[in-house]
Order: structure tokens, then sequence, then C-alpha cells
């Protein structure tokens, strides 16, 4: 089984699920990511905090006080690993078992 | 999401994805009620006689489509991923030069015959016109 391809911040599922998520909106709202995943507000801030560290996702913050409402976009730095990282996925799936292989 | 299975990975990502295009496109089941029977209020106004109708009716109606558009969009905790092209914009022209030009033919039509019964008629058109759209916009 190859590595290549898999990104090492995509590794975790969580992290994989949001940037899924992030790719076919423009925007997405912090509760739906929460109530999606079905995470914690700590632990989906933790995750968005890496996401925004990297490059891969960018938020923007709508209001004020209690109303207000945190929004994620995916950046063309994070759409690239994240197709290169499905593709990779996609390729470990297509690849026979290491044992059957040795079997041959 | 927790697996560390490619396949099973692979799965949740295409769920996630359906469920966020889901709640992007989301409608309000209470959008086309509302919007057929503020239609029968704006134009059932204009029996009253009080001369301050032509001037508040138009600036009521303005004020609601606004918030109305507004609160269909709003509460969608996902935005559509993709962008309008000119040829989206060029094919629903049609499309609203014929919702204005019904909607005007209505108007004149309770302006002839009975506010009422344009009323009825806006808020049917409204209502067709309502559940077209959505779908014209997404194919």
């Amino acid at each position: 089984m190859t590595l290549a391809g898999l990104d090492a911040v995509l590794t975790a599922p969580k992290r994989l699920g949001i940037m899924a998520m992030l790719d076919v909106a423009k925007w997405v709202e912090f509760s739906f990511l929460r109530d999606q995943l079905d995470v914690s507000d700590s632990d989906l801030s933790k995750q968005m905090a890496t996401l925004c560290e990297t490059g891969y996702a960018r938020a923007r913050k709508n209001g004020h006080g209690r109303g207000s409402t945190t929004w994620f976009a995916i950046t063309p730095a994070g759409k690239r690993a994240f197709d290169s990282h499905v593709e990779a996925l996609m390729n470990l799936i297509d690849e026979p078992p290491a044992a059957s292989r040795r079997g041959r | 999401m927790e697996s560390f299975q490619p396949a099973e990975q692979l799965s949740d990502i295409d769920r996630l994805r359906s469920e966020t295009v889901r709640e992007s496109v989301r409608g309000r089941p209470w959008a086309l009620p509302l919007l057929a029977v503020v239609g029968v209020i704006f134009l059932s106004a204009y029996a009253l006689d009080w001369a301050w109708i032509p001037v508040i009716a138009p600036l009521a109606w303005l004020a609601f489509v606004v918030l109305w558009v507004r609160w269909l969009r709003a509460p969608n905790r996902a935005r559509p991923g993709r962008q309008r092209a000119v040829r989206d914009w060029r094919r629903e022209v049609p499309v609203w030069l014929g919702l204005f030009v019904t909607a005007n033919l209505i108007a004149v039509l309770g302006a002839t015959v009975s506010w009422l019964l344009a009323g009825a008629l806006m808020a049917t058109f409204g209502a067709v016109a309502g559940l077209a759209l959505p779908r014209l916009a997404r194919r």
C-alpha cells in the first residue's frame, strides 16, 4: 500500500469530513459542521483552527455577541490538498492487499 | 466520521457532501403560503377607500419581498458552491420577463374588474412560479 498523496492534516477523519463539506459549498456555518460531524463546539473549534492555520480553510464572522455566526470556506490550497487526498484514498482501495500480492 | 478505513472514509465523504448540498438548496415550507397570504392582503388593500394606499402598499410590498428573500436565504447553514455563470442569468431572462408581464396583467385586471380576484390570481401565480423557479434554478 502506498501513502503517496495522503495529506497529514487530512488523515484526521474529522478534518477530512469538514473539508468534504466545505468542498461542495461556498460557505458553511459552524453549527452545521458541528451537527453533521456530531462533535462538540470546542472540538470543532480546534479542528477548524488547525485547518485555518494550515491555510486549507478560511473563516468569516457575521454579527456580534450571542447572535453571531461563524462561516467557513475552503481555500484553493485546501481544495488541491483535499482532491489529492481523496484520490490517494481511492488508490488505496483499488490496490490489492499486500498479502494477496505476496501470494502471487 | 471516525473511521480510518479508506472505503468508510470515502462513503462518509459522499454522505457529508450530499447533506451539505441538500442544506444549501433547502427551501422553507411556509414560504409559498406566506407569499400567497401577503399577496392577497396587498392587492385587497387597494379596495380600501384610503388615499394613501397607492403609496403605502407598494412600499410595504417591497419591504415584504426584501425580508421574504432574506428569510429564504439566511437560515440555510450552507451556501451553494456552484458559481452562477452568465448563461444561467441569460436563461432566466425570459422567465423574469414572463413573470413581470403576467403580474402586470393581473394588476390591470384587478384595477378594472376586482382586486379580490386579482389577489387570488396573484397568489396562485406566486405559488406556481415559486414552485417552478427553484426547479429551473437547479437544472
